[in-house]
């Protein structure tokens, strides 16, 4: 099965000058990491392990210091490539002026949608986030959780092959959790490449074949279902193991 | 940073075309002094040089239309004049500052023709500095020779040196109707028709500035030149 | 050209609903007010005074704006991260500047328009009948608008400052107004080395005194450069700055 995301012996190192001073400091650190097409894979790490750069990176919003990175089989940023992926940021801003209708339609209209389906599937991707009722409110006035309820709409509105998360359930409340975890169930059924990041070690638990736990920018162990189910501790048990 | 190099080749060149296709914009050659030099500096840098030259002409106009505080003359910075080197001095008499502020006016809109006009014809008719008038008319003409209306100006006023009244008549008729022509000049005219017995062209220009003019002193002296030519 | 005219219409749209016209409203304050003591004070040349201010106050409103928003457009969004969700999608960065862009500009445009209706309105019920031409003088000044916020964008980007980017595009624009005079004194000026620092940067700024056809209106300066020639320097201009401004953010990591 071709790979939907791979890392090649990938380093990031950020460096920042200030006054002539020079100051580097690390991203991550020769990451070797291959998603297959179809899996649903969960990245967990500590504060500053280096998640959400591994995901910039993906999509070509940072840059390798060296090394590879290949999406959908193409470089990061390639046309092609992103209008198959979805992408949701931690802590996703909207235009606060747009309605989440209008928003879905700015995003989907990018993506490459046809303007002609534009209405059926935003309404349907509406009711599926659970914002049928608030699709002409201004994201201005929506709360953090609703928020990340657009977010996680233009994240999968084009019926992207991959679908790559940051932080997803943040700032949900249980109910709103177990909507996610059911509408992520639902496009891994359809085959989805998912790519999640989370510091709920449950949820990643209940929605991925395979966790990767990064540990100061490196792939410290990449664990599949069956090894933490067979774990007594479970995933958190490995996990903590992992990072201490 | 071969990207910032070819940016500015670029630049330059788009520049050097402009040059070449218009020629530089009349600068501004008699510097920047006297009352409201700050206001000119700023309205200039902001690319605004006709509306700094429209503050020029309400200051001149407010200027002209109060009592000045030494009717000798002798205020306001004014050179006394030198016969040696006329071109640096005014010839003095009252609101000595008529012609310097005129002239800076069409510094910076060489096009202003009513400030010129308005200035030439005060110092000319009102005044009696025919030669300060020329002045003014001579910078306004080197900066726009093609001005039909300076050039008519400045015949005028020989013939008003003579005390040629239809001559000044015959100068000035054509342009009466401009919209340069300032009121005064019209109501100058006005009076010399009067004067040489024409009163019914008298009375045509007194009502024409009596139903057109905005100025208000203007259009009470043009109604009262009225009720006299009726009399 | 269609993530371009996506990106416009909602940056428009965005400016429309942060009331960026309320600009345009001012406007028509302010002028109605200063007409009628302008009108006082000009006499004679109530119309002439009124134009200028007009045209002058549109003119200055429609820089504000487009230096604020050409400043401000790119780095809000690389400081909210809704960046994030527009480049994590088939669109160029090139598309993504000049979208924003072109946004910002008709958004500028409109607002000039608005405040040259209401300053049209006010110039004919006073009488005015010409003989400036309005329509090019406008044009000229939105043209000088639209150079100078090409080249705040870019100093947005390569400063990541607004109030850097802003302060030196004010000052550009005081330059490009200054050129005559430039020129002038290195013609006929003493002093030629101290000037010669001043005489490279007149021929790297623009000259916006080609496009200020307000103040030529009726000015004496020879044959006027035709329109083909003005629009082709501007769009030359704008090009070369958003060109450049998109070289540095293809660099730029989010």
């Amino acid at each position: 099965m071709p790979a939907s995301l791979e890392f090649r012996k990938v380093t990031k190192t950020y460096i920042s000058s200030h006054l002539g001073r020079t100051r580097s400091s690390r991203g991550i650190v020769d990451l070797e990491w291959e998603v297959p097409e179809g899996e649903s894979f969960g990245l967990l790490g500590l504060n500053g392990s280096g998640k959400t750069t591994t995901f910039k990176l993906a999509l070509g919003l940072l840059r390798p210091t060296s090394g590879e990175v290949r999406i959908l089989g193409r470089a990061p940023a390639d046309a092609v490539a992103m209008a198959e992926v979805g992408f949701l940021p931690e802590l996703p801003y909207f235009y606060p002026f747009l309605t989440p209708r209008e928003s879905l339609r700015f995003y989907g209209r990018l993506s490459g949608l046809p303007e002609r389906e534009l209405p059926e599937r935003i309404a349907r991707t509406l009711s599926a986030v659970g914002l049928s009722e608030h699709g002409d409110r201004r994201l201005g006035e929506f709360s953090k959780g609703m928020v990340q309820r657009v977010g996680l709409a233009q994240a999968v509105l084009h019926d992207p092959r991959l679908i790559v998360l940051d932080e997803p359930v943040s700032g949900l409340d249980p109910l709103a959790i177990r909507e996610f975890r059911e509408l992520l169930g639902v496009l891994r059924g359809r085959g989805k490449t998912l790519v999640v990041s989370s510091h709920s070690i449950s949820e990643l638990e209940k929605l991925c074949d395979r966790v990767g736990i990064l540990k100061d920018g490196r792939l410290a162990r990449v664990i599949a279902q069956k090894e933490w189910e067979a774990a007594p501790e479970g995933l958190e048990g490995l996990f903590v193991e992992s990072v201490r | 940073m071969g990207w910032a190099g070819a940016a500015l080749v670029l630049c330059l060149i788009l520049n050097a075309l402009a040059a070449q296709v218009r020629p530089t914009l009349f600068p501004m050659r008699q510097g920047l002094s006297g009352e409201g030099a700050l206001e000119t500096a700023a309205l200039v840098s902001l690319g605004m040089r006709r509306l700094a030259a429209d503050v020029g002409l309400v200051r001149l106009l407010v200027y002209y239309g109060s009592s000045e505080a030494e009717p000798d003359g002798h205020g306001h910075g004014h050179e006394p004049f030198d016969p040696e080197h006329p071109e640096e001095s005014w010839g003095g008499g009252r609101y000595a500052e008529l012609g310097p502020r005129a002239l800076r006016i069409l510094d910076a809109d060489p096009a202003f023709s009513y400030a010129a006009l308005f200035a030439a014809g005060a110092l000319a008719f009102n005044l009696n500095r025919p030669d300060d008038a020329l002045r003014v008319l001579d910078y306004a003409l080197s900066r726009d020779p093609r001005n039909h209306e300076y050039q008519a100006y400045v015949a005028a006023i020989g013939f008003h040196k003579h005390g040629d009244a239809q001559g000044v008549i015959k100068r000035l008729e054509p342009f009466l109707g401009s919209a340069d022509c300032p009121v005064m000049i019209r109501h100058m005219v006005a009076f010399l028709y009067e004067r040489t017995g024409q009163r019914r062209r008298a009375a045509e220009l007194y009502r024409g500035i009596f139903e057109t003019s905005k100025d208000p002193g203007y259009r009470g002296l043009a109604a009262a030149a009225l009720k006299r030519l009726a009399d | 050209m269609r993530n371009i005219a996506i990106l416009a219409w909602t940056g428009w749209q965005e400016n429309l609903r942060r009331r960026f016209y309320l600009v345009s409203l001012a406007f028509a304050g302010v002028f109605l007010y200063m007409s009628l003591i302008l009108g006082v004070l000009a006499v004679e040349q109530e119309t002439r005074v009124l134009f200028d201010f007009g045209l002058g106050f549109i003119e200055l409103m429609g820089l504000a704006g487009a230096l604020y928003g050409a400043t401000t457009v790119v780095l809000r969004e690389m400081e909210t991260k809704t960046v994030y969700l527009v480049l994590s999608r088939p669109v160029g960065r090139g598309e993504y500047l000049v979208g924003r862009f072109v946004g910002l500009m008709l958004s500028v445009l409109c607002s000039m328009a608005l405040m040259a209706a209401f300053h049209l309105v006010i110039l004919k019920a006073k009488g005015w009948q010409g003989p400036e031409p309005y329509l090019a003088c406008f044009c000229g000044a939105f043209l000088k608008v639209l150079v100078t916020a090409s080249l705040a964008m870019f100093l947005a980007i390569f400063s990541s400052s607004v109030l850097t980017a802003g302060v030196i595009s004010g000052v550009i624009w005081t330059l490009g107004h200054f050129l005559p005079e430039i020129r002038f004194l290195i013609t006929h000026g003493a002093s030629r080395p101290l000037l010669a620092p001043l005489h490279l940067l007149s021929w790297v700024v623009p000259d916006l005194q080609l496009l200020n056809l307000r103040d030529r209106a009726a000015s004496l300066s020879g044959p006027e450069a035709g329109w083909a020639w003005l629009l082709c320097y501007a769009a030359l201009y704008c090009a070369v700055w958003l060109s450049s401004a998109w070289v540095l953010l293809r660099r730029k990591e989010f």
